[in-house]
């Protein structure tokens, strides 16, 4: 382990914290990926159905790799193209700098290719006397300063205006404006006789197409047109996974790609290269092709049953869009050379476990990346593997260990109320919780209550038993069992008041914070006690509810894949439900009495997303005639869970950089309270905000308690 | 169709003409030459009346142009010389606004991308409505010429928003896209 991992991100994120500026431009920047992908799939046909496909489509073509690498060589050399399979970076260099010397090459225009990125290979083909230049505008600002992608669509996202006219003007040695327009001119007149002198052009490939033989390159610039077309060699440098069976599939691709980076459909520019075309009329032009196929690892990731998904990546970037952290602390904090949420288990895979795990703390298991990811990569389990795979040998912080403990925590603190109550406010005890155990002293924590839930269900007396309209095992999670049993006992008697029969079980936390900080083997033997203890009741014909969204989130979604999708944890993930989800079928109504003259804002916790994103607690709220209104970023309130209960930078700070807009979009509202479902959101925005937050059961319970 | 076209099309800031005849389609192109006054303009492989047409107003108007065949020891830089490229194109895509070029030959996409300003013209009977339903035409494309074939989409000028993240076009690619769909058949040798 690098001695100075966790030192190293704080002074990345304290450093992303005191620049707001630079921070506001690429939560700007983020924020315009994600609107504008949200407002292209409201007129897209068949809208979010695409994800499916793409995810079907690119599982077939990994599994039939080897059949379908040997088809697109057999076709692409029917065509007269050079195929080379290179095994790595060094590989692909040696045939490259062959190829450069037969030609007597000395200039190479590129396209962009997080390829070549990948394997590094600029450096050695400058040291070997070829003058290379990045032609994407982006790819070739970072190339001018030496500096890796910032994100694998806008690689020069975290430069300025003025910024980039520095560049050119240390470049060119012309005075260049700041005005964006002018500084295009500039680039144009710049690289016009780069691209018309060029000896070979050289690109990367968004797909490939075993049956024809061809790839596909996908520009906004039109760059690649001109890479592609001028040089009489081209070169292409293509990872094997970007092989797909078909033209079909290869437009599947050029849909989903821009769709999901930029809201585009298509990219300005598709080029369809097949063969080597001529260049205007001439016998005997020395038109080349050549293709590498890279593997650099891919073979091997094929092989890792968990990280071999992210061998689907389409590269639209969409999970550095949506991710909080990486919206804060940009690519070169949150990645290696492939950024972001994706770039961990990539990363991981081509560079190197250590390297991944470097940056993978940033990481907050809000789990939005695998929602928004175009080919559903389970991007969430790839990163807590990776932190598992770091703790075999790098122990988890103290912080990390502590939050994995939480309901160890949570009992002692129920059964030690007051007393532990008295500690949460006093700032000695907290400040010793702080040094000692990872929880930062400035977070506001939930107080312990002695009276539990499994007590307080104990004393009540049960209705509806043997004559119910639906049988409910409430999941009494951490919070609801030791911090706010009333609350789970309004939800459990305002079932029982529907006609439902409600049992409680045995109460256990779902055990999220093991995936989160990446105990794989913990969270593995949780997911089985929850799954073996709820299955007797699925069987029996019960529904298992709760009021916590990442508890439903986790039996629902983690769960299966955690256990490979075993029919137990099928069939209790079948039967698991928010509460609000059931209230709703049940039809109930009440009259919300003064709630109803007061504004609220409804905040989505990132689990309850994938869960229907909190719709149907909306519209109820909207049918008792509550001001309500949907409050959002598109993204993480900042909390991630226990993260943000963490200390310091890697914890409680970056979780207040991330909620920062979220915060100031709830007070411009100047709603009276927040709505949210999620008990740990609630304690972030409430703190952030300064006004009330409720979990929608309160406004019940208030009506029901008079 | 052609309003849903321009629609679209002109959300990407491109400019969407509908011609009735080659001749109006001509016109057109005189407007835009006539608007820019180019040094000169670059003429790809079009269908024979709308070239003779085409040839015949430039000549009229004195506007110097270059017409094919241009020769491999000349290229690219001839193609470069020029301001405007006029070519035809082989489809159009209404939903997403994009042109969809076929060619053989690389010079043909040297005249899409290298001048400013770049007019493509297509006849109404290639237009399709949907994306997704292109696929075919580029496998039937690639395959009938089963050693080199080169596909484009064209959707609009040449964009970026690698600075800022705003929206600018031109940097490399045409500046300026313009779009002609007229209401002719294609001829029968085009692709």
């Amino acid at each position: 382990m690098p001695t100075n991992r966790y030192p190293y991100l704080t002074e990345k994120i304290q450093e992303s914290i005191s620049n707001p500026d630079k921070s506001k431009a690429l939560y700007n920047a983020m924020k315009r990926g994600r609107d504008s992908r949200q407002e292209r799939l409201s007129e897209l046909r068949g809208g979010l159905a695409f994800r499916q496909e793409v995810k079907e489509r690119k599982n077939l073509c990994r599994k039939h790799a080897d059949e379908l690498t040997a088809e697109f060589i057999k076709n692409a050399k029917k065509r007269g193209a050079h195929v080379f399979e290179a095994k790595d970076g060094e590989e692909v260099l040696q045939y490259v700098l062959k190829v450069a010397q037969e030609k007597n090459a000395k200039t190479v225009s590129k396209s962009k290719s997080l390829t070549t990125e990948e394997i590094e290979i600029n450096e050695p083909m400058q040291e070997a006397g070829l003058r290379v230049v990045e032609t994407d505008l982006g790819e070739l600002i970072i190339q001018l300063v030496d500096e890796k992608p910032y994100h694998l669509v806008f690689p020069s996202v975290h430069k300025t205006a003025v910024e980039v006219s520095e560049i050119f003007e240390k470049e060119t040695g012309e005075k260049v404006p700041t005005d964006i327009k002018l500084i295009m001119n500039v680039v144009r007149k710049y690289l016009r006789p780069i691209f018309l002198n060029t000896d070979i052009g050289m690109t990367g490939a968004n797909v490939g197409i075993a049956e024809t033989g061809g790839i596909v390159i996908e520009t906004n610039e039109g760059n690649a047109r001109l890479v592609s077309s001028i040089g009489n060699t081209h070169i292409c440098v293509m990872g094997r996974e970007k092989i797909v069976e078909t033209v079909d599939d290869a437009l599947l691709m050029v849909m989903a790609h821009p769709v999901s980076a930029t809201g585009q459909m298509p990219t300005t520019y598709v080029t369809w290269l097949h063969g080597r075309s001529p260049m205007g009329k001439g016998e005997n032009q020395p038109r080349e092709s050549h293709i590498i196929i890279l593997d650099n690892g891919r073979t091997e990731m094929a092989q890792d049953s968990t990280m071999q998904e992210a061998l689907n990546c389409i590269r639209c970037g969409a999970c550095m869009n949506i991710c909080p952290t990486y919206g804060v602390v940009g690519g070169h904090t949150f990645g290696h050379i492939y950024p972001g949420p994706v770039g961990i288990p990539w990363t991981a895979s081509v560079h190197g476990q250590d390297l991944a795990a470097d940056f993978a703390p940033l990481c907050i298991s809000c789990g939005l990346c695998k929602e928004i990811c175009p080919a559903d990569i389970n991007l969430p389990m790839m990163i807590a593997e990776v932190k598992h795979r770091d703790h075999s040998t790098n122990p988890a912080p103290k912080a990390e260990q502590t939050m994995m403990k939480a309901d160890e925590f949570a009992s002692l603190g129920s059964a030690l109320a007051p007393l532990s109550n008295w500690g949460l406010k006093n700032p000695l005890v907290r400040g010793v919780m702080d040094s000692v155990m990872g929880v930062d002293k400035r977070r506001k924590l939930p107080s312990f209550n002695r009276n539990t839930l499994s007590k307080r269900f104990g004393r009540h007396a049960k209705k509806n038993v043997g004559n119910s309209k639906e049988k409910i095992l409430f999941f009494g999670d951490i919070y609801a069992q030791y911090n706010r049993p009333d609350l789970g006992m309004t939800a459990i008697q305002l079932l029982e008041s529907l006609g439902c029969e409600v049992e409680l079980g045995e109460p256990m936390s779902s055990g999220y914070p093991y995936i989160a900080y990446g105990d794989l083997d913990k969270a593995r033997v949780t997911a089985k006690k929850v799954v073996d203890a709820l299955h007797p009741w699925v069987e029996k014909g019960y529904t298992v509810v709760s009021t916590e969204p990442t508890a439903v989130y986790t039996i629902h979604k983690s769960y299966p894949y955690l256990l490979e999708n075993t029919e137990k944890s099928v069939a209790v993930s079948n039967k698991t439900r928010e509460f609000f989800n059931l209230l709703t079928k049940l039809k109930y109504t009440t009259d919300l009495g003064q709630w109803k003259d007061k504004t609220f804002g409804f905040h989505c916790s990132c689990h309850q997303r994938p869960l229907g994103s909190g719709n149907e607690v909306m519209d109820w709220m909207k049918s008792l005639g509550l001001n309500v209104t949907r409050l959002e970023t598109g993204t993480c309130c900042g909390m991630g869970g226990t993260f943000g209960m963490k200390s310091g930078s890697l914890g409680y700070d970056l979780s207040q950089a991330v909620g920062k807009p979220l915060f100031d979009i709830f007070k411009e509202s100047k709603v009276d309270a927040i709505i949210t479902e999620s008990s740990v959101c609630g304690i972030q925005l409430a703190e952030g905000v300064g006004i009330p937050a409720y979990h929608p059961l309160e406004l019940v319970q208030s009506i029901l308690n008079g | 169709m052609f309003e849903h076209f321009k629609e679209v099309y002109e959300g990407l800031r491109g400019h969407a003409h509908h011609a009735a005849s080659w001749e109006e389609a001509a016109n057109i192109v005189m407007q835009v030459v006539a608007d820019i006054s180019p040094d000169k303009t670059v003429l790809g492989p079009l269908p024979e009346s709308l070239m003779s047409d085409l040839k015949t107003k430039l000549d009229g108007a004195n506007s110097a142009y270059l017409e094919p065949p241009y020769l491999f020891e000349e290229l690219p830089g001839r193609i470069d010389e020029a301001e405007v490229g006029v070519s035809w194109v082989d489809h159009a895509i209404v939903d997403s606004g994009t042109l969809l070029e076929i060619a053989t030959n690389d010079s043909d996409r040297l005249i899409s991308t290298l001048p400013r300003v770049h007019i493509g013209i297509v006849t109404r009977d290639r237009v399709i409505e949907h994306l997704m339903d292109s696929a075919s035409i580029v496998k039937e494309a690639v395959m009938r010429n089963d050693q080199n074939c080169v596909v484009s989409f064209l959707s609009g000028p040449s964009r970026t928003g690698d600075i800022e993240m705003q929206l600018t076009l031109g940097v490399h690619g045409p500046e300026v896209a313009h779009a002609i769909i007229v209401d002719e058949e294609a001829p029968a040798h085009a692709h």
